[in-house]
């Protein structure tokens, strides 16, 4: 063995040292870079040459085989798998807490309290009919309300479109990501084809990944050059070697009133469906379910509008104001077909084929509609009823009328809305309508409209609030009997604050399915936050295993640094004392 | 488990900040007075106020206008026992006058007259009394319930003797009126003659006419069917072959017709329950119910009035029962309207008492308790503190220091 050796074996020392010094230095400027592996250098003995035949033999020093990542991909997996949830349940806390306002009653300023202030200033014109003043109130809180709803159904509506736009954004920023990767990747499979191994590359990558796993559910493949492909949670392939998809969006269903699509390369279909979590799948969740949909707070909220409307108009209709009418105007266009049965038009307002009918025709039944009228109110009226089936179109309904009723009452279709006259000087009012058709046409209609966005209140009711229907008819004589006074109407308004109906499968009154609603999105929006707390909860856990195995602790790579400075101090000595070792082989020449 | 800087800081920062939300969340509860704020709180919280508020709304609304019928009700009470009280001075002064010494004394009855006559226009105007508006007797109708446009004859009923009672005429007999009369209430006296005052055959039968103590000219009987004139519209009919006696009298007045509604408007106390309103005009007046006595209450004051006017102590005497009657009807008339009060002030207080229980309920429900919250925010800003003051020392432990 010679001096030279021990030189050689020095260097090598010297050499190995600064490499795991240099892996140190690096790990330390990474403590703070998100997603960053912790490397190592892993060290390896140089084997010594034999010498001789005594098998006696040396090493001949060290060198760093390679530098490794401290990786658990299972975790890193998991982690990927978690985060594509916890997006989904962020995209999904954002605009559930804007749709939680507009349905919050807590603050004493939401629907219900406007409901119950006209239900008390119905209650109050029951005890006094004839006061204007409480009928004036009636109208300004049935404007409020009907207001309100109007409010809050462009509340949600609107919200629909920003929902909407962020899709559309989300979409570009997955295509700006899975570009991004796509030559990160084309990166990693270059250099992985040299002995430099692209770790820090993969670690970008890695992060680049897991960032856009938040955003979509996708799943990535090794391909085993390196290079890693992404496709959907369903197998859609986003990103190749050389190949990232862009996704975009499709015309929607104009008939079916369905939103725009999400196509991949402008291909046919749709990946709307496909996609089963992340930050867009929470969009879309907002978008199609938690707002519009079956089941949508929109919906649910039409519904009730819907139904308010029917149970006001239903209870007007067959009420009479302070005194009889010598003309009444519905208050609902009566669309553009009036010759279809009624049984047989499409009052659903969103199906393409709507033509603009009454959308409360669908609850018309068979009945009697009667009138009572005659020239003095207050003297002898006479009564006619008129028997309305569900075959009859709009115009059977006008004919029937002006059969049955026509001595006392005329009955036409002026500016597409049904118009009842007194016939010749007669006053005239509803007795009752079993049919419910005069509500469903407007006629002593309270609330108008054909939902909640067009809900509103009786414009000539507003307009002149004597014509608000307090009193019914006293039907236990021969013939009706009208007090003016007569607040009978007023308190069948008033029981509607009590009245129970099945709506959404549940019986209950207006006023506490509304309070269902409210308390349904509570909940849903309450459990989307705990089941965000407890992603969020097990993601900081198997974070916490993922720097536990991957992340930097500066304590360990201090005392790193001090062994491998130790280690190159070491092997400096050795060199010295090589050198000494020349020096004395030199003066003994 | 090996142990990093960023898992140390990480942690450290989300506990912060996970008081910091538990802060906000209090700062929120304290400056609401709410413990739950928005539906996520607590959803079932949510739906039970939603209850709550629309039981308290709807107790404060029945509290409302019970108060406001009970209010009606005592305005009426208050009208029943005046007119109970004219009745009853009106009583008193037929026990007074309704005896055969005051037949020597007829201007007293004559003056007495006027008395029945302010009884009976005070009567007319309280009748018409109006609350809010609306006539408290009119029976769901706004216009008075008794005015001197719309008058109607009393039933026609005959004098037995001079000094006997009323008893009804029969079919035999009608009266009618048409208009308006100025001279309302008119209290009307036929007297069929045969003979004079001292017994002396009439060369032929004849009606004495009376009307409010005023003679008017005889009209000599047909036999036969026959109406009389007695002014201002007023008639008188005989049918004919009806039998009459020498000096059989006739007597019925014109008085008010009641032209309100049937009933009064009801009042709501709860769902599906009503009371009914106040007693109408025609209840109490003309005993239209089960509970009346079918007595005309001014019928009483328009007769006595014209038995006064007639100065004739019997004829007041003859009033007697139908002044009983009245007045009984009006007793049950003021008890009905009593009882009806004293029912819409019982649910008054059980409503008050309804309300008390909801509001608690409502104020237990999402209220927050203050202790609670203000131990909560003490316990988090302590953790925050000591957890900062951990966190820095956390995060200073490094061998940096010692490393030279």
């Amino acid at each position: 063995m010679s001096i030279n050796n021990i030189l050689n074996t020095a260097k090598l020392g010297l050499f190995a040292n600064q490499g795991a010094l240099r892996v140190v230095s690096h790990n330390v400027s990474n403590v703070s870079t998100p997603g960053y592996s912790r490397q190592t250098a892993v060290m390896v003995a140089n084997p010594g040459l034999q010498r001789g035949g005594d098998g006696k033999s040396a090493g001949d020093g060290v060198h760093i085989e390679q530098v490794k990542q401290q990786l658990d991909n299972l975790m890193d997996r998991r982690l990927q798998g978690g985060e594509a949830e916890l997006g989904r349940l962020e995209g999904r806390d954002r605009f559930m807490n804007m749709i939680e306002n507009v349905f919050n009653e807590l603050d004493g300023d939401g629907l219900s309290t406007r409901l119950e202030k006209l239900f008390t200033s119905i209650d109050l014109l029951t005890d006094n009919p004839t006061d204007a003043v409480v009928r004036d109130q009636v109208m300004e809180n049935a404007g409020a309300t009907s207001g309100f709803i109007k409010r809050m159904y462009n509340g949600l509506s609107e919200l629909t479109l920003p929902v909407d736009k962020e899709i559309t954004v989300t979409l570009d920023d997955i295509n700006s990501r899975l570009k991004s990767i796509r030559d990160v990747n084309l990166a990693i499979v270059r250099q992985d084809a040299t002995p430099a191994k692209a770790l820090d590359l993969k670690d970008q990558r890695r992060q680049m990944v897991m960032e856009l796993g938040k955003i979509v559910d996708i799943q990535t493949i090794d391909q085993g050059d390196g290079g890693v492909s992404i496709l959907t949670a369903n197998g859609i392939m986003l990103m190749d070697h050389t190949y990232a998809a862009t996704l975009s969006r499709g015309p929607g269903s104009a008939t079916q009133n369905t939103p725009q699509t999400i196509r991949v390369d402008e291909r046919t279909g749709d990946l709307t469906s496909e996609i089963k979590s992340g930050t867009l799948k929470g969009l879309i969740e907002v978008r199609d379910q938690v707002i519009n949909g079956d089941s949508g707070f929109l919906s649910k909220l039409e519904t009730l509008a819907d139904e308010m409307r029917w149970r006001f108009n239903r209870v007007h209709s067959q009420s009479v104001p302070g005194g009889l009418l010598q003309s009444r105007t519905g208050a609902i266009d009566l669309g553009q077909n009036l010759t279809t049965a009624m049984s047989g038009l499409v009052t659903d307002t969103t199906q393409s084929t709507y033509v603009g009918s009454p959308v409360d025709l669908s609850r018309v039944v068979n009945g009697t509609l009667s009138f009572a009228y005659g020239a003095d109110p207050n003297g002898t009226l006479t009564q006619a009823n008129v028997p309305i089936t569900t075959g009859m179109s709009i115009n059977d309904v006008v004919t029937a009328i002006n059969a049955n009723a026509g001595a006392g009452v005329t009955a036409s279709v002026s500016g597409n809305r049904l118009v009842l006259t007194g016939t010749g000087g007669n006053s005239f009012g509803v007795v009752s309508d079993a049919s419910g058709v005069l509500a469903a046409l407007g006629v002593g209609a309270f609330f108008t409209g054909s939902g909640a966005a067009s809900m509103g209140v009786d414009a000539a009711m507003q307009a002149k609030p004597a014509l608000l229907g307090t009193g019914r008819f006293i039907t236990t004589g021969a013939t009706p009997v009208h007090n003016d006074a007569n607040n009978e109407g007023a308190m069948l308004l008033g029981d509607l604050r009590t009245e129970k109906f099945t709506l959404f499968g549940e019986s209950a009154t207006l006023i506490s399915h509304y309070g269902t609603i409210a308390g349904n999105l509570g909940s849903e929006q309450s459990r989307n936050q705990a089941e965000m707390t407890s992603i969020q909860s097990s993601q900081g856990f198997m974070r916490d295993l993922r720097d536990s195995v991957s992340g930097v602790s500066l304590e360990e790579e201090m005392t790193d640094m001090i062994k491998f400075q130790r280690a190159f101090q070491a092997s400096s000595k050795m060199v010295s004392t090589a050198d000494n070792l020349f020096e004395t082989l030199i003066q003994m020449v | 488990m090996r142990v990093t800087q960023s898992l140390m800081f990480r942690n450290g920062a989300d506990a912060l900040q996970r008081k910091y939300q538990e802060v906000l969340k209090t700062q929120e509860k304290t400056l609401s007075g709410n413990r739950v704020n928005k539906p996520s709180d607590d959803p079932t919280a949510t739906f039970r106020q939603g209850v709550f508020t629309s039981n308290l709304a709807e107790v404060k609304s029945l509290t409302e206008t019970t108060r406001r019928a009970q209010e009606r009700m005592g305005m009426a009470e208050d009208q029943i026992t005046n007119l109970h009280d004219r009745l009853q001075e009106a009583h008193d002064l037929v026990m007074q006058l309704g005896n055969s010494y005051q037949g020597g004394q007829p201007d007293v009855l004559r003056a007495q007259a006027e008395k029945a006559m302010a009884w009976f226009q005070d009567t007319l105007a309280g009748m018409n009394t109006e609350m809010d508006g609306v006539p408290l007797f009119g029976g769901g109708r706004t216009g008075n319930p008794f005015d001197l446009t719309n008058l109607r004859t009393t039933g026609i009923v005959q004098r037995t003797g001079p000094t006997g009672g009323f008893a009804d005429a029969g079919a035999d007999f009608s009266a009618g009126v048409t208009g308006s009369d100025a001279a309302v209430p008119s209290s009307v006296m036929v007297t069929y003659r045969t003979t004079d005052d001292t017994g002396a055959a009439l060369a032929a039968p004849e009606f004495r006419l009376s009307v409010n103590g005023a003679s008017l000219t005889s009209v000599a009987a047909t036999g036969g069917a026959q109406t009389l004139n007695l002014g201002n519209g007023i008639s008188f009919s005989v049918a004919a072959g009806a039998v009459m006696t020498d000096k059989q009298a006739f007597h019925f007045q014109v008085v008010p017709e009641y032209q309100g509604g049937s009933s009064d408007r009801e009042v709501k106390i709860a769902t599906g329950q009503k009371v009914p309103g106040n007693v109408t005009g025609a209840q109490l007046m003309e005993g239209s119910t089960d509970l009346s006595n079918g007595a005309n209450v001014f019928e009483v004051f328009a007769g006595l009035r014209g038995a006064l006017q007639r100065m004739d102590p019997d004829e007041v005497r003859a009033w007697l029962p139908k002044l009983q009657s009245a007045l009984g009807q009006v007793s049950n008339m003021q008890g009905v309207t009593g009882t009806r009060g004293a029912q819409l002030e019982a649910m008054g207080a059980t409503f008050a008492q309804e309300q008390e229980s909801l509001q608690e309920a409502a104020t237990a429900n999402v209220g927050i308790d203050s202790f609670e919250v203000m131990s909560r925010l003490e316990q988090a800003t302590q953790a925050m503190q000591f957890m900062s003051v951990t966190q820095r020392e956390v995060l200073n432990t490094s061998l940096l220091d010692f490393i030279k």
